[in-house]
């Protein structure tokens, strides 16, 4: 793979984490 | 999940802004992996339908607090990030209202009935007509039109700002914006003062 591709997925895997802190940090993943 | 909108808002509307996505591929955040274990955590206290595990009430509440400590961590190794310390302060008074009222996110019923539901314990979240810092509590509702939406508390109203705010400086548009901003002159003006005052 090269780096721009490690570097892309890299980041997605950032953004998903955020977008899992936004989901998470209001009252729960189940309800919100 | 009505909370990721905001996210995605930012990241359409940043090229019209004068951002640049491609700044995306440079971004980093630390913890990422404490984000997604308290995305499993909460998996497990809150199981979609096609998962196997159903854990207890008082489980759920134990491990969306773990969750919520997990947050926590996350959002402090990334503070200086935009957008962040918004988040910070809404999962703060989100977590207020949960431990102030016994594990659960109160629901003002005036709030649950304008949504659409009638319950006494739906998952995490309770309806209390007098809860305990009544102001953090989930007291209104959501417009219909917006798919998945349901009611909202002043804490995921500051997690909306900070997920909005994000993408926006991910991506440079806020930077920009500064540039363009009269204060963002101040720092050559106090250099100027004092290279006079030297003088």
């Amino acid at each position: 793979m090269v780096r721009w591709q490690i570097r892309y997925i890299r980041a997605m895997i950032a953004l998903g984490g955020f977008a899992a802190l936004l989901v998470d940090a209001g009252a729960g993943l189940r309800w919100k | 999940m009505v909370l990721v909108y905001p996210l995605v808002v930012g990241l359409l509307v940043a090229p019209l802004l004068g951002g640049d996505l491609r700044k995306l591929a440079q971004l980093r955040l630390r913890g990422v992996s404490l984000l997604y274990l308290a995305l499993g955590l909460q998996l497990v206290a809150f199981p979609v339908g096609a998962l196997p595990v159903r854990v207890g009430d008082s489980t759920a509440v134990v491990l969306w607090l773990l969750s919520y400590g997990l947050l926590a961590v996350a959002t402090v190794l990334n503070i200086r990030r935009a957008g962040l310390p918004l988040i910070a302060a809404g999962v703060a008074a989100n977590v207020a209202a949960v431990v102030a009222n016994g594990g659960h996110m109160p629901v003002l019923p005036e709030a649950m009935h304008a949504a659409g539901y009638a319950y006494g314990v739906h998952f995490n979240s309770a309806a209390l007509a007098s809860p305990h810092f009544a102001w953090l509590v989930d007291r209104w509702a959501a417009p219909r039109w917006l798919p998945g939406a349901n009611v909202f508390s002043l804490g995921d109203v500051l997690i909306a700002l900070g997920g909005l705010l994000f993408p926006l400086g991910a991506t440079g548009v806020l930077r920009r914006l500064r540039l363009r901003l009269p204060g963002s002159t101040r720092q050559p003006v106090l250099q100027i003062l004092e290279a006079k005052r030297e003088a």
